[in-house]
């Protein structure tokens, strides 16, 4: 019965905490904590993102359904962990800090070589999966590579890959929802 | 009220549309724009900005120590504790209609008397006395599924209402309900200086947008909170060009836990009300919502033990003076060059349900105070609101007062006053002593909320039902201006 009053009445976003224990679990490093919302939001922002909260015996998920507010602060916080990584795109010990070596190294590899994603399309792939894994539907992936690709005019430094490519997936509507 | 020649400029009648000066005053002067005018706010372009401000105290008060007080014989024979032991006056209408009022309220309020109406006799349930049950259905309804200022907000305004506090989060329109204080809108206007913004012209935004809205298209519920991603998206960069306009002052110290500054507690200073109101008047001066609703922190009146129950005439000075301190602001800002806040902003303050008058098996001298869904009265002040009135009763209000067998049969005890069956004709209570309690025999809040709906020209559709009926809960005619 707890179980069943805390449950979500709604499909929305899985919120703050999910969303940080999910990338933290794929890209975080394993002595470590990756907290993409603690690292890059105010708190007082976190619980605005779709939450657990208690007021007199009672939890609820709350401000998870998607509205203006809630959209912008995943945007925000998707963009600028993917600004952090491309300010220090080439920096192994910065990045080595808080990423998995395994996602550093292939940071690494994209940040040393602009043209590091279009010369082999299982980089996409490897990248894409490293992110999403696969809580988003092939479809979802394909249209990743294709919008990447239709803007590789604009990314000229391996930091604009990052910037792109980055949001583009953390940002995916499977990703960031539970029904 | 503005005067206008009779030809007007095209800056005042784009002025009329949107929220800057002008507004009904200049339209209702206009008769040959008035008729269209009126079908385009029909299609959503309002041309008269109307805001809403809900105070809802929290834990339950004791109207006893407000507008529905009690003369101290009652306290005398044993019957009703009284901590602050202080004979109520007199509180006489307008409209003719009186009720006992404590000084715990009066003090405070009685500058703003012809500003404000008070509403007795408020039925909030027959069945449940639960804090956040009760609040649920006063906010969203019996069916839970539709909350009531959503509706009033409308869709003109990227946050539509905002909420500071534990508010119901599941109705059906709950995205339009946005947890959001002064201390985190400065905290994502930071954000948004330091990067981060969102753009809704960018390509990252619109592929996002694309993905979002090719899981919409589907039927289940995932796609149902992908369609209000989309919305989300679109209305992103409106939000952030709003939030940036805001003017606000530093924030206050974070709450010790470092958490979500939202959830009220014991113990904890109470909102500062001249930040709440700067707060929602720029909200509302800006465009970025037009409903704010506040629990404010710290003022908690869900007073059961003695101890706590003994603060209570200390909690509603509180609360009178934070109401108080809310109408004049009010009244001192100005919107524009004619009007203030107080001429578009209807404020609505209520609390989940009253309280019994003591507990049983307890001396009166030591006794705390439990629940009373069968009674609550409710404030209301400002735009298209008749102020000074008195409306609606409570029964048990002398020591020889026979009680309706429909009180006797859900208070046997006689612990609690009821509300009195209403005649929403004459708009005043009835006096008979009805043998069951039939909900349309009284005034509930789904008839506060469907006045609201008349007083914001919500459709008829969405007024609330009474319980088990097609039939509307009728409207409190008397407090609406015409």
């Amino acid at each position: 019965l707890a179980a069943l009053a805390s449950a979500p009445a709604q499909a929305g976003f899985r919120g703050y905490e999910a969303v940080d224990a999910i990338v933290a679990s794929r890209i975080g490093p394993e002595n470590g904590q990756l907290a993409l919302s603690e690292r890059y939001l105010p708190s007082t922002l976190w619980g605005l993102m779709g939450s657990y909260q208690s007021n007199r015996g009672e939890t609820r998920f709350v401000n998870g359904r998607p509205q203006a507010l809630n959209t912008s602060l995943y945007y925000t916080l998707m963009t600028s962990f993917a600004a952090d990584l491309a300010q220090h795109c080439g920096d192994a010990a910065y990045l080595g800090e808080f990423l998995h070596p395994a996602f550093v190294e292939t940071i690494m590899a994209a940040c040393v070589d602009a043209d590091w994603a279009w010369k082999d399309e299982t980089r996409l792939t490897a990248l894409w999966l490293d992110l999403v894994s696969y809580d988003a539907p092939y479809e979802e992936l394909t249209a990743w590579r294709d919008f990447l690709h239709s803007q590789r005019a604009a990314m000229r430094t391996g930091a604009d890959f990052l910037r792109l490519a980055l949001p583009s997936a953390l940002l995916n509507p499977y990703f960031l929802l539970r029904p | 009220m503005m005067g206008h020649a009779k030809g007007i400029t095209r800056r005042e009648f784009l002025g009329a549309l949107g929220w800057g000066a002008g507004g009904a005053a200049f339209l209702g002067s206009q008769v040959s724009w008035a008729r269209p005018l009126a079908g385009l706010a029909s299609a959503g372009l309002r041309s008269d900005p109307h805001f809403f401000l809900h105070v809802l105290f929290d834990g339950a008060w004791d109207q006893s120590y407000g507008f529905d007080a009690r003369p101290l014989e009652m306290t005398r024979a044993g019957l009703l504790q009284n901590y602050l032991g202080t004979e109520p006056s007199l509180w006489t209408g307008a409209n003719g209609q009186a009720t006992w009022a404590s000084p715990a309220v009066t003090s405070a309020l009685a500058p703003y008397k012809s500003d404000f109406s008070v509403v007795n006799g408020v039925l909030m349930s027959a069945s449940q006395d639960d804090h956040l049950e009760v609040a649920a259905q006063a906010l969203a309804g019996a069916s839970k599924i539709e909350n009531f200022m959503p509706l009033l907000a409308g869709s003109h305004t990227p946050l539509g209402t905002v909420q500071m506090g534990f508010f119901s989060s599941d109705a059906r329109n709950a995205t339009e309900l946005v947890d959001l204080d002064p201390n985190g809108a400065l905290a994502l206007m930071e954000k948004y200086r330091s990067g981060g913004r969102p753009d809704p012209s960018s390509p990252l935004h619109r592929f996002l947008t694309a993905r979002a809205d090719a899981l919409s298209q589907g039927p289940g519920s995932l796609s149902a909170a992908a369609r209000e991603l989309v919305a989300g998206f679109e209305r992103s960069g409106d939000l952030v060009d709003k939030i940036q306009s805001l003017r606000l002052t530093p924030p206050s110290p974070p709450p010790p836990n470092g958490g979500p500054d939202l959830l009220p507690g014991a113990g904890d200073p109470p909102v500062d009300v001249e930040r709440f109101s700067e707060f929602a008047f720029e909200l509302f001066r800006r465009g970025a919502a037009r409903c704010v609703a506040i629990r404010p922190r710290g003022l908690f009146f869900d007073t059961h033990a003695p101890e706590s129950a003994a603060g209570h005439p200390k909690l509603m000075t509180q609360a009178a003076e934070y109401v108080a301190t809310l109408l004049k602001k009010l009244k001192d800002t100005p919107f524009d060059s004619t009007r203030s806040f107080f001429d578009l902003t209807t404020l609505v303050v209520s609390s989940e349900f009253s309280r019994t008058m003591r507990q049983e098996n307890a001396p009166l001298d030591k006794t705390g105070t439990d629940h009373n869904a069968l009674c609550n009265s409710v404030w209301l002040a400002g735009k298209r609101i008749r102020g000074g009135l008195v409306i609606g009763e409570s029964d048990f209000r002398s020591l020889t007062e026979a009680l309706s067998p429909a009180h006797l049969r859900k208070d046997p005890r006689r612990l609690k006053f009821m509300a009195r069956p209403f005649d929403f004709v004459t708009g005043r209570a009835r006096t008979d002593l009805p043998a069951e309690l039939k909900t349309e025999d009284y005034i509930g809040f789904d008839s506060v909320v469907n006045t609201l709906y008349c007083a914001y020209g919500v459709d008829v559709s969405h007024h609330r039902k009474l319980a088990r009926s097609a039939t509307r809960a009728p409207l409190l005619d008397a407090l609406l201006k015409t």
